[in-house]
């Protein structure tokens, strides 16, 4: 130290005599000076004075450099150096703007920030406060008409200010004083100094922490030299505790302790005790020199933490500093922060007695890994804090060899996200894997990129054939084309789309689909591709070919009813008249009849008859056939009905000779069933019976089994041939030509009883001889005969 | 005095034909071309019984018949329904409407007059 000491007084000694000797050669430099006490300054009888004279002063000394001081207005000497008309122009605080103008030195000079200062008896405490509020400020500073000075800051929060200007600092603060104002903002530099000597309040309101250095005039020759050389005397002296740089620091910047030294001390004293003030001295120098080391050290320290503290107050995440051993130094959390514990419940204890044991001990040996590795150590961990289960990430690096700094991110949310993410991609996958439907996805030109093993089995192609346009291939070439339009045209409109086609497996088979696609959106519904399903619709088509077919054959059959209705009442009303008339004059109820005229009318009778039967059979066939035929029961007596049918019958067997006889046992025998059709299939088989038998008898006996009454018509006929029995209930097929022409009838008369007889619940049955005659015999279920 | 026959009938072969056989068996027969008239004339005459065509223009049989029954005097009349309507169902629908028989068309001159006989001569029971 002492040795220091004496080096600078020769050095001093040195350059002060070189400095005089070599004036000529001297380069000239010109200086920039404007009012800023205590940083920049003229005295009263016209020295320039302050920080920054005495510091250039000095380099110039070191450099050789005669000074030019050239004085003017921050706003003046700025645009000096922006034309060249000053070399260096000191106290300019670095921004990004300026460095477009200006070139600085990479040496920081001073940090500096500016502070918002009110009357003493204010309340103002944030930059909302000053909402309405006049607000006082250098001209033309960086803080109060620069990018990030306060106007333009209370902009940004909305924030309106009535802003006064002022030519100085000094001014503001005056104006504060005399309450002007109300509020009024100065650089960091000024308000430390000068505070105490005014009427005004610091608030916490600070802004625009900012680098202060030279600067020079851009792309001049001599910048770069000046920018060098500057650099590297500040270099120099920054890196020296007992330079001039921090000399001035603290005869310029600090607390006013280097004045109150300056004491006349009386000769005799030093003649007395020369030795003494020598030691004393130098061991004052040396307390001071330690003293102000500290005061400068713990100054920037301040400086240092306020900047930090600025910049993670609103930072998100918890910062903890915690030592090796795991005890917590420090912390940090942001006022939304939920903490485990209260600060005073875990600062100064170790992690163990404060978080459960798990977590602590993963903590101290994550800290104890960062500081022995020299690495950041991350982790994640849970944590219930009043019966929520949050999730953290913790980041461990180490600081120093006894703590580390770990930093804590809330990860609930994301890690919440990326957990339902994950699901909901597991739960889609395994949707489009067990999907009954094929499930394709397409890029924005409607080029497969994805299909599931559904949609594999549906068409009959493999995953890898389907991709791209591949599965074109796999389509019905008869779809192919109109499918490959349709699908070009929705991907151009980006439309959904919906059609159905083919797949034609390599078997040869053919799979119907319905395939439906939708446009696929990102966040801002922009079209990213196509998503879309093919269902396996051959069954479906083939039920509706079916059905269609059903449809058409069944709209037929109505056109078919509908035609028999109308034919057989427009057949019947003229058959009327020619039945009638006939009857009418047959009956003689016009007049006699000659042999002949009775003959032939009898003939046109005959014609008539056939007729009616044929439409009558034609019909009835055709409606059972169709399955229109209802039957409508009624109580009746089969005896009443038989011998209905006899009477229609006797005079037609009377003609040939032939005997009718009926057997019925018992006498009543009561029905509940439809008795029109009952005796229509009595005279059915009774007509049959007398027209094909010659002579003999016709007899229809009637017999009550158990549930059943048996109806049987025989006669003595010509009987069937055997191989004839087995059509002879079906329709149109009349047995034996020959005899069809020999005997009238439609052929449709047994099957129509065939029918009927079914329908009304029994069965018909034929027992035969060729040449002997012919038994025919139905069943019908019996009415329990009513209580009377 | 001669049974009074009300006669409802559009085609002009049917009600010759029918006239005729009735004329000819002793009945008085009033003629109706369509059911208004028959209608009418039903309240007017006070017929002994009706033949009632099935298929008549402006207003079909059953439609008569049911407007038939709803007069008071006419509640108790046999009404025979004579038409060539031959399908199933057809029977069933004019009974339910009101007809107390149903005779076919063609009908058969032999045994016609017996047939509606069997209606005139017994009490009409339905409705």
């Amino acid at each position: 130290m002492k040795r220091n000491i004496c080096i600078v007084f020769l050095s001093i000694l040195c350059l002060t005599l070189i400095g005089s000797t070599i004036s000529d050669t001297r380069r000239l430099v010109r200086v920039g000076v404007y009012e800023n006490p205590p940083k920049i300054y003229t005295e009263e009888d016209g020295t320039v004075s302050g920080f920054w004279p005495e510091l250039i002063t000095e380099i110039a000394v070191q450099e050789g450099w005669k000074i030019e001081w050239v004085e003017g207005t921050w706003e003046e000497n700025l645009a000096r150096l922006e034309n060249n008309e000053i070399d260096i122009m000191p106290d300019v605080g670095w921004t990004v703007t300026r460095s477009h103008t200006y070139t600085f030195s990479n040496e920081t000079v001073l940090v500096s920030w500016a502070r918002v200062y009110v009357q003493q008896d204010s309340t103002i405490e944030t930059i909302l406060d000053l909402e309405g509020k006049k607000v006082a400020g250098l001209s033309g500073a960086l803080n109060f008409d620069g990018p990030e000075g306060i106007k333009n800051l209370a902009a940004k929060f909305g924030v309106r200010c009535d802003f006064v200007e002022k030519q100085s600092y000094q001014e503001v603060f005056e104006a504060l004083e005399k309450k002007e104002v109300d509020a009024g903002i100065t650089n960091k530099d000024f308000g430390d100094l000068n505070e105490k000597n005014y009427e005004v309040s610091r608030t916490p309101i600070i802004i625009q922490p900012t680098s202060i250095t030279f600067a020079y005039t851009k792309n001049a020759v001599s910048t770069p030299y000046f920018q060098a050389t500057i650099d590297q005397q500040l270099k120099a002296m920054k890196a020296d505790p007992e330079s001039v740089y921090y000399q001035l620091l603290d005869q310029f910047m600090g607390q006013d302790t280097g004045k109150t030294l300056v004491k006349v001390i009386p000769t005799w004293v030093y003649i007395l005790l020369a030795n003494l003030v020598v030691f004393v001295v130098l061991l004052g120098l040396m307390i001071l020199a330690a003293r102000k080391q500290i005061q400068l050290k713990t100054s920037a320290l301040v400086a240092s933490e306020s900047r930090y503290r600025m910049l993670i107050d609103n930072y998100p995440d918890y910062i903890f500093r915690i030592d090796k051993d795991g005890t917590f130094l420090d912390y940090h959390s942001s006022p939304q922060n939920k903490l485990f514990v209260e600060p005073k419940d875990f600062i100064n204890k170790n992690i163990i007695n404060v978080m459960p044991e798990g977590l602590a001990k993963q903590t101290i040996e994550k800290v104890q890994q960062a500081i022995q590795t020299d690495t950041l150590q991350i982790y994640e961990y849970q944590l219930e804090i009043k019966g929520s289960v949050y999730e953290y990430e913790a980041r461990v690096s180490p600081n120093g060899k006894d703590e580390a700094i770990v930093f804590i991110r809330d990860i609930t949310v994301n890690k919440r996200a990326n957990r339902e993410l994950h699901e909901s991609q597991k739960r889609y996958q395994t949707l489009t894997n067990i999907a009954p439907v094929g499930i394709f996805h397409t890029d924005i030109e409607g080029r497969t990129t994805y299909v599931n093993p559904t949609w594999c089995e549906i068409s009959g192609m493999s995953a890898d054939l389907g991709l791209g346009n591949g599965w074109l291939n796999g389509v019905h070439p008869d779809d192919r084309k109109s499918l490959s339009k349709s699908w070009n045209d929705a991907t151009q409109e980006q439309s959904r789309s919906i059609q159905d086609y083919r797949f034609i497996h390599e078997d040869g088979s053919v799979v119907w689909v319905i395939g439906q696609a939708v446009p696929e959106l990102n966040e801002n519904n922009q079209v990213i591709g196509y998503v879309g399903t093919i269902t396996d619709i051959t069954e479906r088509k083939r039920i509706e070919d079916l059905k269609a077919a059903v449809d058409r054959a069944e709209s037929a059959d109505r056109l078919k009813s509908a035609f028999l209705a109308t034919m057989s009442h427009e057949l019947r009303t003229p058959l009327n008249s020619i039945i009638g008339f006939t009857g009418i004059l047959l009956q003689n109820l016009v007049g006699p009849l000659n042999d002949e005229q009775k003959k032939q009318l009898t003939m046109v009778q005959g014609s008539a008859q056939h007729l009616l039967e044929l439409i009558n059979d034609v019909l009835d066939i055709s409606k059972i056939e169709a399955g229109q035929v209802t039957i409508y029961p009624s109580e009746f007596y089969l005896n009443e009905a038989v011998q209905r049918s006899l009477e229609k019958i006797v005079p037609m067997a009377e003609k040939k000779g032939l005997t009718v006889n009926s057997d019925i046992s018992p006498d009543r025998i009561l029905l509940n069933n439809d008795q029109r059709r009952v005796e229509q299939i009595l005279i059915n088989l009774l007509n049959n019976a007398v027209k094909f038998t010659e002579k003999g008898e016709v007899r229809v006996k009637c017999q009550v089994t158990d549930d059943y009454v048996v109806t049987s018509i025989s006669d003595t006929g010509i009987g069937i041939q055997p191989e004839d029995l087995e059509v002879l209930f079906k329709p149109f097929q009349q047995i034996d030509t020959g005899i069809s022409r020999q005997y009238e009838g439609t052929g449709l008369g047994l099957s129509i009883c065939k029918r009927l007889v079914e329908l009304m619940g029994g069965q018909i049955s034929v027992e035969s001889e060729w040449g002997k005659g012919s038994t025919f015999s139905f069943t019908l279920p019996l009415q329990k005969e009513q209580q009377q | 005095m001669k049974k009074k026959i009300l006669l409802i009938e559009d085609n002009e072969q049917n009600i010759y034909l029918l006239t005729f056989l009735l004329e000819k068996s002793g009945y008085q027969v009033i003629q109706a071309r369509d059911g208004l008239e028959g209608i009418a004339l039903a309240q007017e005459e006070a017929p002994d019984l009706i033949l009632l065509d099935i298929q008549l223009p402006v207003m079909d049989g059953y439609s008569v018949a049911r407007e038939l029954r709803k007069i008071d005097s006419l509640k108790k009349i046999q009404i025979i329904a004579v038409t060539s309507y031959a399908m199933p169902g057809d029977r069933e629908a004019a009974l339910k409407a009101g007809c107390s028989g149903y005779i076919e068309k063609p009908i058969d001159p032999t045994i016609f007059i017996s047939q509606m006989e069997e209606y005139l001569f017994s009490d009409f029971s339905g409705g």
